[in-house]
Order: C-alpha cells, then structure tokens, then sequence
C-alpha cells in the first residue's frame, strides 16, 4: 500500500475495519517514516489526553432538585413594583441621557391594562402567558449606536453577548421544560415580543432581548439580575426597533 | 446510554456538564470563556430536548456544544476583547508546589498553548477524540462531516501539535 498517511491516527485509535487495520499494520513493518509519524501522532494524543480532567465551575452542574428552589424573584421583583413604576425607569433612563428630550416611551405603546410586572415575576396564577408577554413587551420598548452600547455595558458593569443568531428562541410566557414561572415571558421576534428576564442554570439571573436578529443575553458582574432600566438602555444604544 | 432513552435537562448536565466543561476549556484555554460556553450549551440543551427525537443522543449534544462554540467565536470577532484571559493560577498555597507538580503545570501550560493554536477544525476534531473520548463516527455526526475528514482532521491535527510541541 502507499503510506497511509490519515489512516495512522485511526489505527492508532482502533477506528479501523479489519481489512484497513491489517494494511496498515504490515505497511508499518516495512516503512520506518510511517513508524516514525504514528509515533508522533501517538505522542500528541498521549500529551492531549494528560491534560487534567477540570471540575466544572461551581453552579454549572445543578444538584438534584436545586434548580426548582431558585425560582425566586426578590431581586428584580424588589426593584420593580409594577408596569408604571417600569415605564418610569425607562423614561427616567432618557432623561439620564438628555433633560431636553422628550420621554422616548410613547403613550400608545403600553397597553392600557397590564397586570404588573411583580405579579408577572412572581408568576401569579390570574395572570396569562398573554399579559405577562405584554406587560414584558411594554416594560422594554424603546430606542437608538453599537459603541455607545459597548459604553453603556462597561458603565453597568454589564456582559453583553450574542446567544443565539439567526435562530429565534421560542420561549413559552412562564413555561420552560413545563416548569412554571422560572421564565418570565417568551422571545419570539415573529410574534412582535422584544425580551424578557430569565434565570440561567447557575441561578444568576438574566435577562435576553433580541435585536437586528441577535440574541443578547445581559447579566451583571455581581449576580444581582440586570435593572430592567439597564436593559432597555443597552437595548437602545444597540439602536434596536421594537 | 441506549439511543432510546430521552434524559432530562439535569440528567444531561449532571452526566455531561463536566465534560462539556473541559470541551470548552480545552478549546479556548480560558475558564470564563469555558463557563459561559458551558452554560450556553446546556441552555440549549435544556430547550432542545423538548423537540429531540431519539437518535445519537451523543451526536446531538456535541453538534449542540460545537454550534454554540462557533456562534461565540463568530460574536468575539464582532467585538474586541476587553480583557485579558485571568490567571486563576495567581491564587495559591504559599508554599511552592514540589517540582514534579510544577513541571506537570508547566507541561499542561505548553499543551494548551499549542492546542489553542491549532485552526479550529482541527483542534476540535482532536479535542473531541482525545479530550472528549468520542468515537470517529460521533465526531462525524457532531461537526457534520465525512468520517473520512475526522480521520484527516485528528491526524493532521495530532501532527500539528507534535509540531508545536517538539
């Protein structure tokens, strides 16, 4: 045979069917560069598969039945006590930003009755997949520059990044894995709905908007869920549409 | 695990998360990096296996892992690094480890720096063989590629790393 070349890590792995193998083997008798590079190759892997196998990092892995404790709320339910105290925080973002400004939450956007937004995180049972989605949807329209949201996420201390593109997430109002209220609302950029808080597996708490057809996933350094005001901001300096 | 069986999300990352774990970290040689790929995975995961259809459960899984990968290498291009990778090594006993255990760091140190030099497809062929312990026809399936590229990929990529190494 010539050398075989490829099939050197393949015999050495035993991936080989057994007309290959025995090829391989009596080409190796006689060639003394293929034994030199299978024991080149055979030395990598040796050198790969010494490297120590690492614990996972605390909170990667959950214990049994810790994921169900986490669904727990204080931290953005604390801070946000219903829809119009949101509308505030997102008005009062703009006019961080510039007193002449006009509040860039436009009247006609918000629905006129929504439950608010601590019922909908603490998953209260009188309120539907529906409103939830609204009263989320509600809470992060707004507006407008992709530096200035690199900026505004050092400012918070916040990490932005792209979770998922070109592949919108289907995420039911309250329901992932059939397990209630650790989701706080759906992402579905079809169905108009912007974005939504969500608890990750570590239990840090997170939030998820899409935008120019990216997922962005926000948390904060310190753990604490990102401030619905936070959100919205980075939203806006991504310059997104709602 | 027979090909039957469908496992919960906590099953998956109480059998799995480790190993997905040292995928990461063998892959990018930086633990943040590594954890926040972990945990991407296992998101995906979790809201995958509501429409999984029972096959190479495996292979599923690891196409899952590498997917997430390379959507976070294609979202690193777009924005700069704002640090530098952090020495998790800086904190340690005061006492200075015997020299077996320094040169064994030091080796570790060497290989992971060769792996992370690697073009990607071959350092995640080899990563998923010698790493990992998948089967050529798993790695096939997960990075949607003929097995006879599998061959080629862990065979030039074990080369690469002599190389690099020697």
């Amino acid at each position: 045979m010539t050398h075989p070349g490829d099939l050197l890590s393949a015999y050495l792995d035993d991936e080989l069917n057994d007309d290959e193998r025995a090829a391989v083997a009596a080409h190796l008798q006689t060639c003394g560069d293929c034994r030199d590079e299978l024991t080149a190759v055979q030395s990598a892997a040796v050198a790969i598969r010494s490297l120590p196998a690492l614990d996972a990092p605390p909170g990667l892995v959950p214990a049994p039945a810790a994921w169900r404790k986490r669904r727990r709320w204080q931290t953005l339910g604390a801070a946000t006590a219903g829809v119009a105290a949101i509308v505030t925080l997102v008005v009062g973002v703009a006019v961080i930003g510039d007193n002449d400004e006009p509040p860039l939450v436009a009247a006609d956007t918000v629905p006129v009755v929504l439950p608010g937004l601590d019922s909908v995180l603490a998953g209260d049972s009188s309120v539907n997949g529906q409103q939830r989605v609204q009263a989320l949807e509600a809470a992060f329209r707004t507006m407008d520059g992709v530096e200035e949201m690199e900026r505004a996420a050092d400012e918070m201390s916040a990490d932005v990044e792209v979770m998922m593109h070109d592949e919108p997430m289907k995420i039911r109002a309250g329901m992932w894995d059939g397990v209630a209220a650790e989701y706080l609302a759906v992402m579905t950029p079809a169905e108009g709905v912007i974005g939504l808080f969500v608890a990750a597996e570590d239990g840090i708490p997170m939030a998820f908007f899409y935008c120019e057809h990216s997922w962005y996933r926000v948390h904060t350094g310190s753990g604490q869920a990102p401030p619905v005001s936070s959100v919205t901001a980075l939203r806006g300096a991504l310059g997104c549409e709602s | 695990m027979p090909d039957q069986e469908i496992p919960t999300w906590e099953e998956v990352a109480r059998r799995d998360g480790r190993k997905i774990y040292n995928f990461a970290y063998r892959l990018t040689g930086n633990p943040d990096d590594a954890k926040d790929l972990a945990q991407e995975v296992l998101l995906r995961v979790r809201k995958g296996l509501r429409t999984y259809t029972p096959g190479s459960f495996d292979g599923w899984l690891w196409r899952i892992t590498r997917n997430a990968f390379l959507d976070q290498v294609r979202y690193r291009k777009r924005r700069p690094e704002s640090a530098l990778p952090e020495d998790d090594r800086g904190v340690g006993p005061s006492a200075p480890p015997p020299d077996e255990v320094l040169d064994s760091v030091r080796l570790s140190d060497e290989v992971q720096a060769a792996l992370v030099e690697l073009p990607y497809e071959f350092r995640e062929a080899v990563v998923m063989a010698d790493v990992v312990g998948l089967s050529y026809e798993e790695i096939a399936e997960a990075a949607d590629i003929p097995v006879g590229t599998v061959r080629s990929r862990i065979h030039r990529g074990r080369k690469m790393l002599k190389e690099r190494l020697s």
